[in-house]
């Protein structure tokens, strides 16, 4: 099985998956929390100058 | 573009829009720092007290403990690591506002609510508000926190707070900084500013083997609490299991933990105490006067309790810690 040689089609199959893993399912997560809850402004903090 | 800086606890994280603190929990939205986990908790249980572990607070009553993610150190150690070092999209968790908290620990008969597991300062809005709406309820709050935090909002939790257990991890800045990614002299005030605003304090050490398990740790360890916060604040050393980074080291051998009880006591510190170990007689409370055992525990459960009246049953001497 390791001897078998990858094909450039799966190599490019395995690289999309690993780049929707890395990046798009994290983005995804992320809107899903942010459309779904407000947020409170948070105490101790200062906005800084330009 | 709006930048803020957190002035929470001592990293100051300056913030440009879109940004979030190294806490994971609180971010600049459109120039305002934002905490995102607001009623927003990944953790609740109700647990006996002395898991926290409180020995001389209301011992064998209920806590309602709840956490949200988070947490503005990274110890290698950290056996909540999939909470504490996880943002809050990364877990499951349902809204539950601090009204809610309160009705939860009452239905549960809890005296205290607990905001612990991963790092109550980093939802300090949350435990704020949850602790405002415990008082008008009667029930007590507590904290268990690494203690990191700047002078400012711990003085307003200590306003709120009827005890606190603060993780004194070690007793070098090379342990803070290379094991917890924090620094040392912040924590010491924080425990310094407990003490004297009178709110109920207990240390907790966790003993890692190679890390901070000699003798000349304990013992600078022990001159600094005695010195600084008093021989009657409890100590209690815990015994570390392997986990999140530090799976290559070996579980505390029993004779490390028993080395740092007798030098705190040779130190002069009264109530020490050995937690992970069960059925020992670390888990005991002995009256500071006559030596006699006033409070026998059993894993968490307190099995005898001859404290009567906030005062040793036996001789009188008054225990410190609030038992009614």
């Amino acid at each position: 099985m390791f001897d078998k040689k990858v094909t450039r089609g799966e190599f490019l199959r395995m690289a999309g998956f690993a780049m929707i893993a890395a990046f798009v399912i994290p983005l995804i997560k992320r809107a899903i929390f942010f459309k779904s809850s407000g947020h409170k402004e948070a105490r101790y903090y200062k906005k800084l100058a330009g | 573009m709006k930048k803020v800086r957190c002035l929470l606890c001592p990293r100051g994280c300056e913030l440009k829009e879109g940004e979030r603190g190294n806490c994971r929990v609180r971010e600049n939205i459109g120039g305002r720092l934002q905490t995102l986990v607001y009623g927003k908790p990944c953790a609740m249980h109700v647990d006996p007290i002395e898991k926290k572990p409180f020995y001389h607070y209301l011992p064998g009553s209920l806590s309602f403990s709840l956490a949200t993610t988070g947490c503005n150190l990274h110890c290698l150690y950290c056996q909540n690591w999939d909470i504490s070092q996880k943002a809050p999209e990364e877990t499951a968790g349902r809204e539950f506002s601090p009204a809610e908290v309160v009705q939860a620990a009452l239905s549960n008969g809890c005296r205290t609510i607990a905001c612990t597991y991963s790092e109550p300062i980093v939802f300090f809005e949350y435990a704020a508000d949850i602790a405002r709406a415990a008082r008008e309820n009667n029930v007590l709050n507590v904290w268990v926190s690494a203690g990191y935090i700047n002078e400012r909002p711990l003085l307003e939790a200590l306003a709120f707070l009827d005890a606190i257990k603060i993780d004194f991890k070690g007793i070098t800045e090379d342990f803070y900084q290379r094991v917890c990614g924090g620094s040392l002299g912040p924590v010491l005030n924080t425990i310094k500013t407990i003490k004297q605003k009178g709110v109920w304090l207990e240390l907790v050490n966790l003993v890692v083997p190679t890390y901070n398990d000699t003798r000349e740790d304990f013992l600078r360890m022990c001159d600094w609490v005695v010195e600084n916060v008093g021989p009657d604040v409890p100590l209690h050393f815990s015994k570390f299991w392997p986990t999140y980074k530090l799976k290559n080291l070996p579980p505390t051998p029993e004779r490390s933990l028993i080395l740092a009880r007798e030098t705190a006591m040779s130190r002069g510190i009264n109530y020490v105490y050995l937690g992970n170990i069960p059925e020992h007689d670390g888990n005991n409370t002995y009256c500071a006067a006559c030596g006699k055992l006033i409070i026998a525990r059993s894993g968490y459960a307190v099995t005898e309790n001859s404290i009567i009246g906030g005062k040793c049953g036996f001789c009188g001497n008054v225990i410190p810690g609030r038992w009614e």
